[in-house]
């Protein structure tokens, strides 16, 4: 039974500490009785919250041991518990709170291929009404983009599976969004000044397409020429075609 | 407005496209757990959109138990209150429970000693949060494993005496049996003790019998005899009601998930076509 000197708030302190802590002692446990039960939801609690994890991340989850795997949730529960209420959310708060100890791992790869799982999964379920309004695309004018839109670069090829999970040495340069017919995460792979087009974009989104390519042109050391412009107006109709590009934000805006 | 009675079905991702494409009869409403849509897009927003073409949403949270000691949230109540108007449900319900301690959520429903000062506690929230959100609110009574009190029928008395401070419960027949047989007590003794003019909405679902006999509300098996049976005695005290059929993991294929509502509606038809039995409340 639970004490009736401990207050509902301590109660409900006791009983959070009970799910997250590493180990908690058997007395905590015995002190709301019935300690057995109190271990059923300990483990419960924890199940959920893993599992939503690997569902987020399976090949970065396949990569670790289960015992390696079952102590970093233990980790993180201990020490940043989570702090959404949006289940979906958990992976990425895992996520954030992993990126160390999987940079640490021997295998350079592990700490690129979990963000980009984590990027895949995230771009499932952005809200497109957070989308600003857009018009035709102007050169004239900022562009608009897909708000599923993100960017992500990395030294090894982890944004394509592979049965023996050992990833090449490989620059990629890509963005991820989400088709919007099927709702799937597209992973698309990008030309290093695409890349760098698209990150000052992000970085500068009140600066018009023009100025946005001839900074990034200048930043990257080169000029523009007749090559440029053609690849460049393929890659923006293709953009809107995807669903990439909206367009450009309106001149009212 | 109509009130909303008849028998509908927890709407969750993995059967979505299926019901929509299908759209079967005998479906009088669907329920969605707000926490899966709020700041939401892709699919997931489009087949909410189906579906309220065709049913009226009800919705259930799992986040906001009332419980809790912390001050709500107004920044979720803020998007919750979106979207509950957003999908015109006629109610929307959270459990009487708590989630979770300081700015921790531990993603399960956690049982509340039944004691004044949770009263207390409880009611605010409650009253506050209907406030906030702007349409009738409902707590749903709990599944739970370890002991609260001396007395399990307390639950039912400390249900009962939120409810005289004016709120409505979303009965979950299925918590009440659990519980019934986890901790000793007659679920219709239980049943007894709720004014069940108080009750807008019940819940059934099936759960798992453990090995040492402990029986976990799982939402993953089928209903169980005794748990219809209880609903139908519910229901001829309280009337026409909503009642959903709750399945949230084991999921079965459509057909199977849409017998069992076929099984739950010929239950219901037959409580309610019953005249009212109105015996007094001890």
């Amino acid at each position: 039974m639970i004490p009736a000197d401990l207050s509902l708030e301590a109660y409900e302190d006791h009983v959070v500490a009970l799910c997250f802590s590493a180990a908690p002692a058997e007395t905590d446990f015995a002190r709301l009785g019935a300690p057995e039960r109190w271990k059923i939801y300990r483990r419960m609690v924890r199940s959920r919250i893993s599992k939503v994890c690997v569902s987020a991340m399976p090949r970065t989850m396949r990569c670790l041991p289960e015992e390696r795997r079952k102590a970093l949730f233990s980790q993180w529960m201990a020490e940043d518990p989570p702090r959404t209420r949006i289940f979906r959310e958990l992976p990425v708060q895992f996520g954030a709170w992993a990126k160390p100890h999987l940079l640490a791992d021997s295998r350079a790869w592990l700490s690129e291929l979990a963000e980009y799982e984590l990027l895949s999964w995230t771009v499932r379920t952005v809200d497109e009404r957070n989308a600003q309004p857009s018009e035709a695309l102007s050169f004239e004018r900022p562009v608009v983009m897909s708000p599923s839109v993100r960017l992500f670069s990395a030294a090894h090829a982890v944004h394509i599976k592979r049965a023996d999970e050992a990833y090449p040495q490989e620059r990629v340069f890509a963005c991820l969004y989400r088709d919007p017919d099927t709702s799937k995460a597209v992973t698309m792979s990008l030309s290093p000044f695409i890349y760098d087009l698209m990150r000052r974009w992000h970085i500068a989104p009140a600066e018009s397409l023009t100025e946005s390519v001839q900074r990034t042109v200048t930043a990257r050391g080169s000029g523009i020429d007749t090559k440029l412009i053609d690849g460049l107006s393929g890659v923006l109709a293709d953009f809107l075609q995807r669903g990439v590009l909206l367009g450009s934000l309106p001149s009212s805006a | 407005m109509k009130k909303l009675t008849g028998v509908g079905l927890g709407f969750r991702a993995k059967m979505a496209d299926e019901l929509i494409a299908r759209s079967p009869e005998g479906i009088d409403f669907v329920e969605i757990h707000p926490e899966n849509y709020v700041s939401r897009g892709g699919i997931f927003r489009r087949r909410l959109h189906a579906a309220m073409e065709r049913w009226p949403v009800l919705t259930h949270g799992l986040t906001c138990g009332f419980g809790q000691t912390e001050p709500v949230d107004g920044e979720y109540l803020t998007s919750l209150t979106a979207l509950l108007q957003e999908v015109n449900t006629p109610w929307h319900s959270e459990h009487l429970c708590f989630g979770g301690a300081g700015d921790t959520f531990v993603h399960d429903l956690l049982p509340l000693p039944p004691r004044p000062e949770t009263l207390e506690v409880a009611a605010a929230r409650f009253f506050e949060m209907q406030d906030r959100i702007g349409r009738p609110l409902s707590f749903e009574n709990v599944s739970y494993y370890a002991p609260m009190s001396a007395d399990p029928l307390d639950e039912a008395r400390f249900c009962q005496s939120l409810i005289e401070r004016g709120a409505k419960i979303m009965l979950d027949v299925n918590n009440v049996y659990v519980n019934s047989q986890n901790f000793g007590f007659d679920p219709r003794e239980w049943i007894n003790l709720i004014d069940l003019d108080a009750v807008v909405q019940m819940h059934v679902a099936g759960h798992e019998v453990r090995e040492d006999g402990l029986r976990i509300d799982t939402h993953g098996e089928p209903v169980p005899d005794p748990v219809f049976e209880l609903l139908e005695y519910t229901l001829r005290r309280s009337g026409p009601r909503a009642v959903l059929l709750e399945r949230d993991n084991n999921i079965p294929e459509l057909d199977t998930l849409l017998a069992e509502l076929s099984r739950l509606r010929e239950v219901y038809d037959r409580a309610i076509a019953q005249p009212r039995n109105l015996e007094a409340r001890p």
